[in-house]
């Protein structure tokens, strides 16, 4: 395992900087331009111009990737093209406010998707699978800025229990309350489709473990259902939930566009949508950057996690 | 005994309050305090660098130029800003201005000359990032986009710490010079930027947390995509603002209304970046708290011909296409009348608006006569381009492409992003393609219509009209300019260049509980924030 | 209920050697799936009213109505008009050949791509199952909304092929991981060690043996790739890519739905696309399930 681990990291090296090369030209060769799109009235010509140097839009792509790596080296991501401020800023200040949201979207969809699947998978074909089903695709059915709409239209317009967008009241101290209290609606728009995901995964798997031999052995035994449930089934069935649970792992980073954008979050996914609507190469480097470690790492834990929940699963 | 048991009292009182949040002892709302909405988020707060229309109105409320520029029934007026007088000499080539004994900058510096001198400097420096270069292109000394030029004498004279005058290349409509220098040049802090090297001023930090501004409100915050905070300079040089603390919220056409219905929004922003959606302006209409106020745009829609496809440069097929576009039905039905059809660039609210400019009306048969006259090849499949990200005009090109097709024209919507769409229009890689303009009041319109001009993709060279605009420009004796535009217009018409669709209106809500507001001045913004009040509910 | 078929105490990979009872019986307990059955019945009808559209369809699906933008239904407009006057009845019928197409086309086009990588990266596992497992990273690294705007560059003309080719792209690597982590898993399981002993190929062990007990992830994967599919179908022709206007899909049709208003007074706009996509992935959640259940009659309870 050990040697496994050494091996996976080691490797990160090239694929990373293999993945910015590949970023990197594919950004370039994308149509629009930082600078052209910058059209005002009150801009002139030569405006336009200064500013295509300043941001050395002016070189080639191979010169403008091998400054940008020198930077990075350095440990400098660079400043954003549009708003002029380090990336690091840019990146930084929405890092806790998306982990916030998505780390709790995700939380939710589990807490509810694996309990909802295992009830559905022993009760299969019952009123409550039944439910569980129609309910997950209806969730996963409308757009998400459909949902975060119905959401506010429901609590915040009709109920009148919670604030439309935000993350603390405007003018307000914050505190712990009013943070929780904004989070609910973006966190559980988001977590509809996670747990509805989560749901299907369980409550197929479990069913597949369930058929399996020794499942079967261990009720023959006489074993208690719950516990067959708990200490076979269950560990068996998390295969997939692991490996989405992996997969999940960069969307606590990469936010969410919709729910961020109907809710007036802070989150990286706005700012991803914003730098490619900017063209703002800089910062769209950072967040491939970012995603490509955090992919390679959740790709990691999964296949650890996998070793952990099967103890049969060994990396030759 | 009696001691301690109050202290215990105000311990728990304390603890309580402590406890709540602060959005339930009644948050906000109050007279002290306004929320604004837009759509977007700023970039940053540099007065000369903010990309966006989002910056430049979070900006407006900390910086401010020498004057205000507003257009009232059809005329341009101006009021004054940190200038507290301002003229312009006999020959039109010189303007004086002075500023506000008063004004000061927030940290309690005096606003002074050197600090305009700076600003120009600054904004003229072939180092220095801005987007306002064209607002002072006419400043002798400088290049056709506003730079200097080595050698020569910069057109700027410190009279007194609080007057000063600037010169122009040639004479000029003072109009114009007012409009574009006047109220279009934010004033610097030369004690705060003045030891930054040009190059380096873009990243500056006091962009993204100006805290010495001019303007009637100091900043506060910015709390990242969702609020900017600003608070009222008491020692604003025309009395302190009435609003205590405004904020500008960023909010989604989506929730608008439910904000509004809420009251937890006041005021929305304005035409382009914080109105009410079609859809729900009824129901603002219909809100007891609100005002909705409709603005007449400044800003026009339009369809561009690429008159580099040597099939749409004959005339009479741009006119078959003006025909062939019901824009009366986009008008009354997809924006509800809530927009003006107008024929050239010049807005019906403008003062060169020439109305004699009859519009081309809605008439497929006439369209079709006219293809068949030019030989229209009827196989030809056109290309509208369309970008995304105005739900108005996406579904305007919906309408145009049924349009054509019911006058005999194969079409085809593409749509893109925003960037991929200029990039195909700078490319001359398209054949017939919308998009939407607004430019300030002046009729000077040289950058999209003449020979390679800047914003010129038509592509189009017509003699002359370069020789039109051109005599628009040198010419400052505003009737003869009249003159000018009025046939510039007509030239317009005639050639189409664009088939203008139409001037959106602004949808704006205004609370009940406010006044002062001028929300019923014609597409620029309010800025004389300081007059607003706010009463309660 | 269809678990009168289930045959107890058959083993997992235990299963009849003979293909043509094989099929047989599964056909036969594919059928005793009623809510499969359903499902099925209910995608013939949704496929035939998209084939048909052109008799079906009381209007043009791009003709406006001049005097009726966002009516409510009426006689003329069973299913009211959209935001430019088009009758949403005749859309939503002619959108199911879009939806169905990519949300069909695509998952497939990525199931077929990941199941076949992942099963090779789990089944041979160490060197190889590391290399195809970085690709797999890469792949997953790039933003999509970059990679889409290229290709949206790339292709030139927009067409419904281009978003299934992106979709498939985009969508097969997560599927591999998924399928990978299934056959980490069963490799060492007894009857594919069993398999092997007895000298069946590798081909054979993947597919007949160990392939059809990956396979729940995948068809759950599948079903939610396909209602992913339609949507974002709709956010791919926003960027110019895909079907553009005035072409129906039951996702461009929702994004009419953005406004409060609408929301609340005007379900017309979003009921019946919503509604045609909800039944269309409902239905094949159940055909889904009823395969499963008949291809694998050793994992039922």
């Amino acid at each position: 395992m050990h040697r496994y681990l050494a091996r996976r990291l080691l490797i990160m090296v090239p694929i990373l900087l293999g993945i910015t090369v590949v970023s990197y030209l594919i950004m370039a060769l994308t149509p629009g331009d930082p600078v052209q799109m910058m059209i005002s009235p009150s801009m002139s010509r030569e405006d336009m111009e200064i500013r295509r140097r300043a941001l050395g839009l002016d070189q080639p792509v191979h010169v403008r990737y091998l400054k940008w790596l020198g930077e990075v080296a350095r440990g400098n991501l660079g400043y954003s093209f549009s708003s002029g401020a380090p990336v690091t800023r840019r990146v930084g200040e929405r890092l806790v406010p998306t982990l916030k949201l998505t780390g709790t979207a995700l939380l939710l969809s589990y807490l509810i998707g694996i309990p909802v699947g295992v009830i559905a998978a022993t009760r299969r074909y019952s009123t409550a699978d039944y439910l569980a089903t129609v309910l997950t695709f209806l969730g996963i059915s409308l757009p998400t800025f459909f949902l975060g709409l119905a959401g506010i239209y429901v609590f915040s317009l009709r109920l009148r229990w919670l604030p439309v967008g935000g993350t603390m009241t405007l003018g307000g101290e914050g505190g712990f309350l009013d943070g929780l209290l904004h989070l609910i609606l973006p966190a559980s728009v988001l977590a509809v489709a996670g747990a509805g995901a989560v749901t299907r995964y369980v409550r197929s798997s479990m069913l597949e473990v369930l058929g399996q031999d020794f499942v079967r052995t261990a009720r023959a035994k006489g074993l208690a259902e719950a516990l067959v449930l708990r200490r076979h089934a269950l560990r068996n069935a998390l295969i997939p939930v692991i490996t989405i649970a992996g997969l999940q792992v960069p969307a606590l980073l990469a936010g969410a566009v919709i729910t961020e954008q109907v809710f007036e979050w802070p989150g990286m996914g706005r700012l991803t949508i914003e730098a490619i609507n900017q063209r703002d190469y800089p910062v769209m480097m950072a967040i491939t950057l970012i995603t490509a470690l955090l992919v390679a790492a959740g790709n990691l834990l999964a296949d650890v996690a996998y070793a952990v929940a099967d103890p049969r699963i060994h990396y030759g | 005994m009696r001691v301690r048991s109050w202290q215990a009292i105000a311990a728990a009182v304390l603890a309580v309050a402590v406890l709540l949040p602060a959005g339930a002892l009644g948050g906000p709302k109050s007279e002290l305090v306004v929320v604004a909405g837009m759509w977007s988020p700023p970039n940053n707060f540099s007065p000369i660098n903010t990309d966006s229309s989002y910056g430049y109105y979070a900006v407006r409320f900390m910086f401010q130029g020498m004057l205000e520029a507003r257009l009232e029934n059809n005329q341009l007026r101006f009021f004054p800003a940190l200038a507290s007088r301002w003229e312009a000499s006999q020959d039109r080539q010189t303007f004086r201005f002075t500023i506000h004994p008063r004004a000061n900058w927030h940290d309690g510096r005096p606003i002074t000359s050197a600090d305009v001198e700076f600003t120009l400097l600054t904004i003229s420096d072939p180092k220095t990032q801005t987007n306002r270069g064209a607002e002072i292109a006419t400043v002798a000394g400088l290049s056709t986009g506003g730079k200097r030029v080595e050698g020569q004498q910069l057109g700027f004279r410190i009279l007194g710490p609080k007057a000063f005058e600037v010169r122009t290349k040639t004479p000029v409509d003072p109009q114009m010079f007012f409009e574009r220098f006047g109220s279009g040049v934010y004033i610097l802090p030369k004690h705060i930027l003045g030891t930054v090297p040009p190059d380096q001023l873009a990243r500056h930090p006091f962009f993204l947390a100006p805290t010495v501004g001019n303007g009637p409100f100091k900043f506060v915050q910015y709390k990242t995509d969702q609020f900017v905070e600003f608070v009222a300079n008491d020692a604003y040089h025309v009395g302190a603002p009435k609003v205590r603390r405004v904020f500008i919220r960023i909010i989604p056409p989506t929730t608008m209304l439910a904000q509004l219905e809420r009251q937890d929004l006041d005021v929305t922003a304005g035409l382009g970046i914080g109105d009410i959606l079609v859809e729900d302006w009824d129901r603002v209409k219909a809100m007891p708290h609100v005002r909705a106020v409709s603005i007449p745009g400044v800003a026009y829609q339009f369809m561009s011909f690429n008159f580099a496809r040597n099939y749409l440069a004959d005339k009479r097929v741009r006119r078959a296409f003006a025909h062939a576009i019901n824009r009366p039905l986009i008008v009354n039905q997809l924006l509800r009348g809530e927009a003006q059809i107008a024929e050239g660039p010049i807005p019906p609210i403008n003062p060169y608006f020439n109305k004699n400019v009859k519009p081309w009306g809605f008439d497929p048969a006439r369209a079709r006569a006219l293809l068949q006259e030019a030989g229209w090849d009827f196989n030809r499949t056109i290309v509208l381009r369309v970008p995304t990200g105005n739900i108005l005009r996406e579904r305007t090109g919906d309408i145009i492409r049924e349009n054509l097709v019911a006058a005999g024209i194969k079409a085809e919507i593409q749509k893109s992003d925003f960037p991929t769409h200029l990039a195909a229009l700078y490319a001359k890689n398209y054949d017939v393609a919308l998009v939407g303009w607004g430019g300030p009041t002046d009729p000077d319109v040289s950058s999209q219509f003449r020979t390679g001009g800047q914003y010129n993709f038509t592509f189009h060279s017509i003699a002359a009209m370069d020789q039109l605009l051109d005599d628009g420009v040198k010419n400052a004796d505003p009737a003869k300019r009249r003159e000018i535009y009025n046939k510039f217009q007509e030239m317009f018409a005639e050639e189409l260049p664009y088939v203008v669709l139409y001037y959106a209106g602004g949808r704006a809500a205004v609370a009940r509980r406010m006044s002062g507001v001028l929300y019923d001045v014609s597409g620029l913004y309010d800025f004389q924030t300081y007059g607003w009040v706010a009463g309660t509910q | 209920m269809s678990d009168a078929a289930s045959v107890p105490g058959s083993l997992a990979p235990a299963r009849p050697s003979r293909a043509v009872s094989f099929w047989g019986l599964a056909a036969g307990r594919f059928l005793r799936h009623r809510m499969a059955v359903l499902g099925l019945a209910v995608m013939a009808a949704v496929t035939l009213l998209a084939a048909g559209a052109a008799l079906i369809a009381p209007h043009p699906p791009s003709s406006i109505d001049p005097v009726a933008f966002q009516a409510a239904p009426s006689s003329t407009h069973p299913l009211g008009t959209d935001s430019v006057g088009r009758d949403v009845l005749s859309r939503v019928i002619y959108a199911g050949r879009v939806s169905l197409t990519v949300g069909i086309l695509a998952v497939a086009m990525y199931v077929v791509i990941g199941t076949a990588i992942g099963a090779a990266a789990g089944y041979y596992g160490g060197t190889f199952d590391l290399v195809l497992s970085r690709v797999m990273d890469v792949m997953l690294s790039f933003p999509p909304l970059i990679i889409i705007l290229f290709a949206v560059s790339v292709f030139g003309r927009p067409s419904i092929w281009n978003v299934i080719i992106v979709l498939g792209i985009l969508g097969w690597p997560s599927l591999a991981r998924l399928v990978r982590g299934q056959f980490l898993a069963l490799r060492d399981l007894e009857f594919v060690l069993a398999a092997r002993s007895v000298g069946a190929s590798d081909a054979r062990v993947v597919i007949r043996h160990m392939l059809p007990n990956a396979l729940a992830p995948v068809l759950v994967a599948a079903t939610f790739g396909m209602a992913n599919a339609i949507l974002i179908e709709a956010a791919l022709s926003f960027l110019g890519m895909g079907v553009q206007p005035p072409t129906p899909s039951w996702g461009n049709m929702l994004t009419d739905a953005q406004s409060l208003t609408v929301l609340e007074r005007m379900p017309w706009l979003w009921v019946p696309p919503g509604a045609m996509i909800l039944i269309s992935v409902l239905s094949i959640n159940f055909i889904g399930d009823g395969l499963r259940d008949a291809l694998d009659p050793g994992l039922r309870l």
